[in-house]
């Protein structure tokens, strides 16, 4: 997990860097925000990663390693389909859709993506 | 070694045959996979026959084959489309297909947000095609979509709100893609594959994600804005009320510079797995081919000002100099790949046509980037077809030359059978000579002043013979195309048999059956490299005498 | 060997004189574009050939025989190798910037004295040329290109603004061209050494009718250009405003 924190915090770091000198070179103030924020949201994604997984080691992480060691963990729960995120796109498109034609196909759109989004957590519940 | 190895399967497992309900609620990432795959070539029909009718309006002067509206809208939902919905979605859907394979892992973290960002993509995909019904027609602003023109003012009608509607929809998508990838790949990995022993297209997907999660946010903004200045009263990019024009192409580029790695990494990756195979070689310098990856993308949010060096207010020299230094790691790259054939034993199987196809079309797109990188050069050739040339070459003969290398590569493993070899080898010749009759030409008439999205030009401006040699060669592009879905359609009648690993290839992908069975693996090999399966395959006698030749024994 | 010699220089003096495909420059700011496109073919040239010559050195000398089924030796790495291509790349980007730079400073200069100022206006979808202090105005309408006159020999001062959309003031002979952003003033410099004609165009798409933004630029001897001014002045005088 170090090489993620790594890659993270390095890109983070260059960003802040690059905008700090973009902004002594150029003084233009459009691109200084835009480097430095990118450093911050970056830097920011590398510390909780840092923190979620400091201190433990990983089996995926490991030199050698053998399938026995790793047995029995479950990753995850893999749902085998679900019809919240086509419902959910769904509303999406035609709530925007609705910015530009009417109220109405905003209000479709949202009630919508409330639906599947009930939906989905209940999914997730069960 | 490994206590417990079980053989390869030698069972293969029926593929599922889904109806409408199963391809619309799947959340599984191969199916997931598919639905990218069979969208954007759609999509690509559907831009290149849009550019079919380009090149046909300027395949003579001052033809009238589209009227201006026509043309206007045409050529800005060419470039959407190519852009938006073909090369970038692509990778995301091979990605989505072959990362979690290639990691050893079961599904992607998030499976169901993974089917919400396929939905959001192929949403906003028929939201910018379904402009062309509305009353002003499509949008009509360029792809790039400049303020002050995209503003109500210069583009009134509701195409040009669906634009950015849809576009929004679409970045959404790749946003929640982007997510996705990252945390497979960081939290997933199967034991033993630590990150430098990911495949390099698994590094690249990663790398690009990671450019996808920094560079869409300000194309979201940069169009929301423009929907308040549209909608809601908003002069955000209107200078008579404190606004600034300059601010809209700040942000579109900071996206649209990283925009245009996020459309080349992914299949630097593709290609950097193809020819080690073709080689019978390991990657050569794979630690240095990741770091110049990573290099690539922290410089590509550094140049994006290299688009506006003729607007008169930015600092040339710094966004000069920066994308001059983008050229080396791109370099490097190519060092790699001809590392890895060098001393190597190489056949030429369809996949690996096209990865020298792209090395050689690649490597023209580079040159003249770096030519367009020197500010005073670029005060020259903005705007005109030599830039058109410049990035045609890039995404068409270099990205996509990669995304058919892919194909070819992993078609055996997605459904069981290959693909026609001899058809891929007509395809790719045709394609290959096809596409540079139509471009080379492109770089000639840019020098001699021809401008970008001009629906004609007049016969003394010395720029017909170019042109229509150009046209010329699409036709012959088309066919290469053509061969292409004729190939789909004979191999999937003829349904030859691949096996599990057709290329004899290394990463992780090939150890599984073809197609592989629902969550992916039912045994893995021990990872120690960055090629377990070739290890696998290639073990010493040593080593199979401690381990047991695979056949359902223990070892010690 | 000398006959080998001989070919090689006559070859590259061939390349001294080669244009590569762009325009000579008919303005000074232009040549020195032209010179430096010219010496960035000096660096794409080598590189071309010596990355294609490995590509297709590869593909022919290391074709796998076929009944040869033996492995080849799996190397990995080449520390020295790696670092030699990147640190030379580096190197020759290096050199391009400094040639860069130099380049730009020559071109963007604007000089204090212009012996002409001349506001160019881009509009949807043509050009006006208003020339400052001398009380002339050159507008172009559909289907009449405006012509913009300047003395040949001198600098003019350019002073590009837009009122609406973004457009760019191109002219390909001088290899130049600058956007004509609302709310931003652009100011360039044209000299042009000897008398002549070249067609320019709006090279920023900018709507419906982007591509009938064309003019000309025309460079006649001062004593011309003097006669030019008076001539548009008494004949707007008299028309009471601005001729195309």
């Amino acid at each position: 997990m170090k090489t993620s924190v790594r890659f993270m915090g390095f890109a983070g770091l260059f960003g802040i860097g690059i905008g700090i000198v973009y902004w002594f070179i150029t003084y233009e103030p459009f691109g200084t925000v835009l480097l430095i924020l990118m450093g911050v949201a970056t830097l920011i994604m590398g510390y909780v990663v840092w923190r979620r997984t400091s201190g433990k080691s990983f089996p995926e992480d490991a030199d050698t390693i053998s399938y026995a060691e790793d047995a029995g963990d479950e990753i995850g729960h893999f749902s085998a389909g679900s019809l919240w995120p086509v419902v959910m796109a769904i509303g999406v498109v035609v709530g925007v859709e609705g910015l530009i034609y009417g109220v109405w196909l905003l209000v479709a759109g949202l009630l919508l993506f409330a639906w599947a989004t009930v939906g989905l957590m209940q999914e997730s519940r069960g | 070694m490994s206590a417990t190895v079980t053989a390869p399967p030698t069972e293969h497992p029926k593929a599922r045959r889904l109806g409408l309900i199963g391809w619309l609620t799947t959340t599984n990432h191969k199916q997931i996979g598919w639905l990218y795959l069979g969208t954007t070539f759609v999509f690509f029909l559907a831009g290149g026959l849009l550019a079919l009718m380009i090149r046909i309006q300027l395949s003579r002067p001052d033809m009238s084959f589209l009227s201006r509206q026509e043309y206007n809208q045409i050529f800005t939902i060419h470039g959407t489309t190519m852009v938006f919905l073909v090369i970038a979605p692509i990778g995301l859907g091979l990605a989505n297909y072959f990362v979690p394979l290639q990691i050893g892992a079961p599904d992607m973290a998030f499976p169901r947000m993974n089917a919400l960002g396929v939905w959001l993509f192929i949403g906003g995909g028929l939201t910018i095609y379904a402009s062309f019904l509305s009353s002003h027609g499509a949008a009509s602003a360029g792809w790039t979509f400049y303020a002050p023109l995209s503003d109500s003012q210069f583009s009134p009608g509701a195409g040009t709100d669906m634009w950015i509607m849809g576009i929004l929809c679409i970045s959404t998508g790749s946003i929640l893609t982007a997510v996705n990838l990252m945390a497979t790949v960081f939290m997933m990995r199967a034991p033993g594959m630590t990150m430098w022993r990911m495949p390099l297209f698994t590094w690249n997907m990663l790398i690009t994600s990671l450019l996808i999660l920094v560079a869409f946010p300000p194309l979201a903004g940069a169009l929301a804005l423009l929907f308040i200045d549209r909608h809601f009263g908003g002069h955000f990019y209107t200078p008579a009320f404190g606004g600034s024009a300059v601010l809209y192409q700040h942000l579109f580029w900071f996206f649209g510079h990283p925009e245009v790695y996020i459309m080349v990494l992914p299949f630097f990756g593709i290609v950097t797995d193809v020819i080690p195979v073709f080689s019978r070689k390991p990657i050569f310098g794979y630690a240095g081919f990741v770091l110049a990856s990573m290099a690539i993308a922290g410089l590509s949010m550094a140049v994006w000002a290299h688009h506006m060096f003729t607007t008169g207010v930015i600092d040339n020299p710094f966004f000069s100099g920066m994308s001059f230094l983008i050229a080396v790691p791109t370099g490097i790259k190519f060092f790699n790949w001809i590392g890895t054939m060098w001393r190597g034993k190489l056949t030429f199987e369809t996949p690996m046509l096209w990865c020298i196809g792209f090395l050689l079309n690649f490597l023209i797109g580079g040159i003249t980037g770096v030519m367009l990188a020197s500010a005073p050069i670029d005060y020259n050739m903005n705007n005109t077809y030599f830039v058109v040339a410049h990035m045609h070459y890039v995404l068409g003969g270099g990205s996509l030359f990669a995304i058919f290398a892919g194909i070819y590569y992993w078609f055996p493993k997605m459904t069981g059978f290959r693909l026609n070899e001899r058809i891929g080898k007509w395809g790719f010749w045709f394609t290959f000579i096809g596409f540079n009759l139509t471009f080379w030409p492109l770089f000639v008439v840019g020098l001699r002043g021809m401008p970008r999205r001009i629906q004609s030009y007049s016969p003394s401006a010395g720029w017909t013979d170019p042109n229509t040699l150009a046209t010329i060669g699409f036709f012959v592009l088309l066919v290469g195309v053509i061969l292409f879905a004729v190939n789909l359609i004979v191999s999937i009648r003829t349904r030859e048999p691949a096996g599990d690993n057709p290329w004899d290839a290394g990463t992780l992908e090939w150890a599984t059956t073809s197609p592989p069975p629902e969550h992916n693996f039912t045994w893995l090999p021990p990872i120690r490299s960055e090629r377990p399966v070739f290890d696998w395959n290639h073990r010493s006698d040593a080593e199979k005498a401690a381990i047991g030749d695979g056949h359902g024994g223990s070892g010690s | 060997m000398w006959r080998g010699a001989a070919v090689g220089s006559v070859g590259l003096l061939a390349l001294t004189a080669c244009d590569f495909g762009a325009p000579p420059g008919a303005s000074t700011q232009g040549k020195t574009i032209a010179d430096l496109y010219h010496v960035l073919w000096y660096f794409a040239i080598p590189v071309g050939v010596i990355v294609y010559g490995l590509i297709l050195w590869s593909i022919f000398r290391y074709r796998k025989r076929r009944d040869d089924d033996a492995l080849p030796k799996q190397t990995r790495y080449a520390f020295g190798l790696e670092v030699t291509y990147t640190v030379i790349p580096i190197l020759m980007v290096a050199a391009i910037f400094g040639f860069t730079y130099r380049a730009e400073q020559k071109v963007d200069r604007v000089a204090p004295n212009p012996a002409v100022v001349v506001d160019v206006d881009g509009f949807q979808w043509q050009w006006r040329f208003t020339y400052e202090g001398k009380g002339v105005t050159v507008v172009g309408t559909p289907g009449n290109v405006p012509t913009l006159v300047l003395p040949a020999g001198q600098t003019t001062q350019i002073v590009l603004r837009s009122e609406d959309v973004v457009h760019a003031f191109y002219v390909s002979a001088f290899l130049f061209q600058r956007q004509a952003i609302p709310g931003v003033v652009n100011r360039f410099d044209l000299t042009i050494p000897s008398p002549g004609a070249w067609p320019g165009v709006c090279s920023q798409y900018c709507g419906l009718d982007h591509t009938s933004m064309d003019f000309t630029v025309r460079a006649v001897s001062p004593a011309a250009f003097q006669a030019w001014l008076s001539e548009q002045r008494s004949s707007q005088g008299a028309s009471g405003g601005t001729s195309t």
